[in-house]
């Protein structure tokens, strides 16, 4: 593994035990510069991980609680009559910070959805008329819970879209659980930051430069190509998924302290990046269609 | 409608001029109501297509079919087998229209357009057909890129069609000039559409229904040592008859049974060694097997023959443009000899009939004596007295020579041939009517002659002893135009030339552009003639034989051979079949995939998603003792592959080899 990433691991581990293969994947899309999406069942360690990678990484971060009643003017800030200037004076809301935690996204209305979607693709906001840069860099890990719990509003595909990768935590293995208990994870307060954002800067410019070769780009084409030409799949993966496949394959290999990506790289962090694209959830046979995908194309020749 | 594209109103406006031009082409075989129905079936997909019209009734259809069947079948005694299934071909072509529900639909209509182009091929060859041919395949082609490429506009896809045909243009030509001329494995049917021409019987109609006619009977191009004739000499012999039933003249049964039976060869006379006048002859076809030549035709070929009355005769009849080389000594006529019988033949008059021509030929005949002075009498009668020269003479009763010498006494050649012919039967000289042509259009721009339905006549030959079949034509001493200068020239006056077709360019020969339009048109023609139609086994093994140094069967068929390769490899080549050497990546590639297979005996196999870096895990687990040489390897593997950018090169292949031998020894 990368040295440089080897202590960022090591800590947000601590905390969250026996998710190391999570905690990278999680790491390699914020170092592919892409939004994060993970999604679990309550109680497995969301918000702990995205609080460990704020952080972890350094960086000034907002937690948002996503609510039914939440309006977007809670999310980006709200224009109020200042008595003093007789003017209008924008106070900006929690979205202005590098990390937003948007906890439980799929519990508030498509409304407020639509605003921090909108503001994680152009990484920029408007307002009565004034364009607001959001902070560089600029990050959104969202939680939600899986759609079949009430009260939820399930994110539309084209919004889903713009997280890069969908991680999902799964339940901590019995022994990971049991040191849990045995109190041997660290709390939140002894998380230290471990690198600054122009660290972050490098490594994000050393994970954009990992070369891929010919037949990797070729293996990430029949992969694609394979989802458009079966019909097994219905939402077929468009040129913005493999471009996500690339950088955050690339990351990986970075992360696995590379300077070219192999084809185990892609198929780290497929599921990931394309599972939430593909959409179907739940498959008959127990294989979700990341899964599937991965093992009807070959890799070599 | 689901089908959209079929909606298409380029689609079917392409279709319908596709059948047009089809039916124009075919326009002389073409039953009219075959026509109409096509009319009805485009005029209902027209309507369909705007949505005026329901489905078609599958009843109706089929009734129309039945219909249309039953119609044909009753036409197949008039009109012959082959134009019945003509006609066949175009009712099922029209309504096809009415069926186009699926693609399959419009590649059948193409087919059967093709199909439609092969049948014009098979019954005209001449140049006009052939420019009608090539809009219609590229029309078909256009159907077709329309039909598979939609989103093409009518005017790419025509402009793709004859890019098409442009390109295949040179393969035709090789193909042409060197595939071997197979003989057709089947004889396409006799046409029994009456084509213009020479009949085996004569009667005082037949020629002047010919003279209406300006179609091309044969072109000739004299040899360039012959002396060329004149105009007057030029008397193309095709039959001679000599049986006289009072109306029509016949060939002898013996000339027939020769055809049917015998065929035997006619004895070759000995050939002087000068005078010989050595020509080519390009005839159309005539659906029969009779052939031209001047007097006594000479002509060595095993396919033509000499008949016993000094003519040349096909052994199969003339369907196609046939080019045949003869060569004629007119001094030979003079040499041949009569037997007793067909003497008589010459001699044979119906008892009862035209009594009063007999009875003034034997009174004439008293006064001259000698055969000679009674023939340049009989001559000169014609000349000084009341005789006419018209195309449209009066009728003739039962005795049609006491009519025409002492009533009407207005005729054309057949008229005047027929009347000299019984003259001098009657006064005892063996005489016989020849049916040919006469004259022609010399052409001294390319050189050559062409003669016309037009020019056809007839004219007498009587025996003389020791000057032997001597030519006697009284159309001479009656419009010596006719002979000298031609037919149109005879008949300036009288305004009755080609009076049938007023389109006719040879109509006015007096307008100096129009005139050089036809010549042009026929020279057109007879290059086509020449050098396409003409260009037969022959003149193919001269080629050859120019190309090759000498023909032998090894080289004709290597050379049939490397045609087809070529042909083969272009085809290829132009359907974007390249030949592409492995790249050393590509064979390195697979050089680990039958290392796979091979590790795969061993038991470990690789799932088809697993890639080298995990595989080389799982070899690891499984074979232990091979670790560092799996772990060396897949390193190796996976810097060429994925680390560099750079292409393989043959020492990395050579490593590559060894690597997995070292590996494979291991295990």
């Amino acid at each position: 593994m990368n040295p440089l990433i080897v202590p960022i691991v090591e800590q947000i581990n601590k905390q969250l035990l026996g998710k190391e293969y999570q905690i990278k994947q999680a790491l390699c899309c914020l170092l592919a510069n892409g939004h994060l999406l993970i999604e679990d069942a309550p109680g497995v360690g969301k918000t702990t991980l995205s609080h460990a990678l704020a952080i972890s990484l350094g960086l000034s971060y907002n937690r948002i609680q996503f609510t039914s009643d939440m309006l977007p003017a809670d999310l980006l800030g709200v224009s109020i009559f200042d008595n003093t200037s007789g003017q209008f004076v924008f106070h900006r809301g929690p979205i202005f910070s590098q990390l937003v935690l948007a906890d439980e996204i799929n519990r508030t209305s498509p409304k407020t959805q639509s605003a921090l979607l909108e503001a994680m693709a152009e990484r920029q906001i408007s307002i009565d008329g004034e364009t607001y840069k959001l902070s560089d860099p600029f990050f959104v890990i969202a939680t939600q819970n899986p759609l079949d719990h009430s009260g939820t509003y399930e994110l539309p595909d084209s919004q889903l879209d713009r997280f890069m990768m969908r991680v999902s935590l799964g339940f901590p293995s019995i022994d990971a659980e049991k040191r849990m208990l045995q109190g041997h994870s660290i709390g939140l307060d002894n998380l230290k930051q471990v690198i600054n954002p122009e660290q972050l800067k490098e490594l994000q410019l050393g994970a954009s430069q990992v070369t891929a070769s010919d037949p990797i780009l070729n293996y990430l084409l029949a992969l694609v190509q394979e989802t458009r030409v079966n019909s097994k799949y219905p939402h077929p993966l468009s040129p913005r998924a493999s471009q996500a496949i690339l950088a955050t394959a690339k990351a990986w290999a970075f992360i696995e302290n590379r300077k070219y990506v192999l084809p185990e790289d892609i198929q780290a962090i497929l599921s990931a990046v394309v599972e939430h694209r593909l959409r179907h959830t739940n498959q008959q046979g127990g294989q979700s269609l990341g899964e599937h995908l991965l093992h009807s194309v070959n890799p070599l020749g | 409608m689901t089908n959209s594209w079929l909606l298409g109103k380029p689609t079917i406006g392409l279709m319908t001029a596709t059948y047009l031009v089809s039916l124009l082409a075919l326009s002389h075989e073409v039953l009219w109501w075959v026509a109409m129905i096509g009319a009805i079936a485009i005029g209902w997909r027209w309507c369909y297509s705007v949505g005026k019209v329901m489905v078609f009734n599958r009843y109706l259809l089929s009734l129309i079919c039945v219909a249309g069947l039953a119609l044909l079948a009753i036409s197949v005694t008039k009109s012959g087998l082959l134009i019945t299934m003509i006609n066949l071909l175009l009712l099922g072509y029209g309504l096809k229209f009415i069926e186009l529900k699926q693609r399959r639909d419009v590649f059948f209509l193409v087919l059967v357009g093709i199909l439609t182009v092969g049948v014009i091929i098979i019954l005209y060859s001449d140049v006009l057909s052939a420019i009608k041919i090539l809009p219609l395949i590229g029309l078909n082609i256009a159907i077709l890129s329309v039909t598979c490429a939609p989103a093409m506009t009518t005017v790419q896809a025509i402009k793709q069609s004859a890019q098409l045909i442009a390109i295949s243009v040179p393969l035709t030509v090789v193909l042409f000039l060197l595939m071997p001329k197979l003989p057709p494995l089947w004889d396409a049917a006799k046409s029994q559409q009456a084509t213009t021409g020479l009949s085996d019987e004569l009667s005082p109609g037949d020629i002047a229904e010919l003279s209406r006619s300006d179609a091309l009977a044969f072109s000739v191009t004299f040899d360039p040592g012959s002396q060329l004739p004149l105009r007057k000499q030029l008397y193309w012999r095709a039959l001679v008859m000599d049986v006289f039933d009072g109306q029509r003249w016949r060939q002898s049964m013996d000339q027939k049974l020769w055809q049917q039976l015998g065929k035997q060869l006619t004895p070759m006379p000995p050939l002087p060694k000068t005078g010989g006048i050595s020509y080519q002859v390009i005839t159309q076809p005539t659906q029969q097997s009779w052939m031209v030549g001047l007097a006594l035709p000479i002509n060595d070929e095993s396919e033509i023959l000499r008949t016993p009355d000094q003519n040349i005769y096909a052994t199969s009849a003339i369907t196609a443009t046939k080019m045949y080389r003869v060569t004629s000594y007119p001094s030979l006529m003079s040499e041949v000899v009569i037997s007793d019988h067909v003497r008589q033949r010459n001699l044979t008059l119906v008892n009862g009939l035209n009594q009063q021509t007999k009875q003034w030929a034997i009174e004439l005949r008293r006064s001259y004596p000698s055969d000679q002075a009674f023939i340049s009498a009989v001559l000169s009668y014609f000349n000084q007295q009341q005789f006419y020269y018209t195309l449209s003479p009066p009728l003739l009763g039962e005795n049609s020579v006491d009519d025409f010498m002492f009533g009407t006494r207005r005729g054309f050649c057949a008229h005047y041939a027929s009347a000299f012919t019984v003259i001098m039967r009657a006064a005892g000289i063996p005489s016989r009517i020849v049916a040919g042509y006469q004259g022609g259009e010399w052409n001294s721009d390319v050189g050559y002659l062409n003669v016309y339905q037009y020019d056809a006549h007839a004219w007498s030959e009587v025996w003389l002893p020791a000057k032997g079949w001597v030519r006697q034509d009284p159309t001479a001493s009656v419009s010596p135009l006719r002979i000298e200068q031609g037919l149109a020239q005879a008949m300036a006056t009288e305004n009755s030339f080609l009076s049938g077709s007023i389109l006719s360019l040879a109509k006015h020969q007096n307008s100096p552009w129009l005139n050089n339009l036809r010549l042009s048109l026929a020279n057109l023609n007879y290059f086509w003639d020449r050098w396409l139609l003409g260009y037969d086994k022959k003149l193919q093994y001269q080629l050859l034989n120019n190309m090759l140094g000498g023909v032998t069967t090894e080289k004709v068929i290597s050379l049939t051979i490397s045609c087809f390769v070529f042909i083969g490899l272009w085809l290829m080549w132009n359907a974007g079949f390249k030949i592409k050497r492995l790249s050393y990546n590509e064979k390195i590639d697979s050089l680990y995939l039958e290392l796979c297979d091979e590790l795969a005996k061993v038991g470990v196999r690789r799932e088809k998603h697993v890639a080298s870096q995990d595989y080389a895990q799982i070899i690891a687990t499984r074979l232990p003792h091979a670790m560092s040489e799996v772990i060396e390897l897949t390193e190796f593997y996976n810097n060429l592959n994925y680390a560099s950018n750079l292409p393989a090169t043959k020492s990395d292949y050579r490593q590559m080899k060894r690597l997995i031998k070292s590996l494979l020894n291991k295990i």
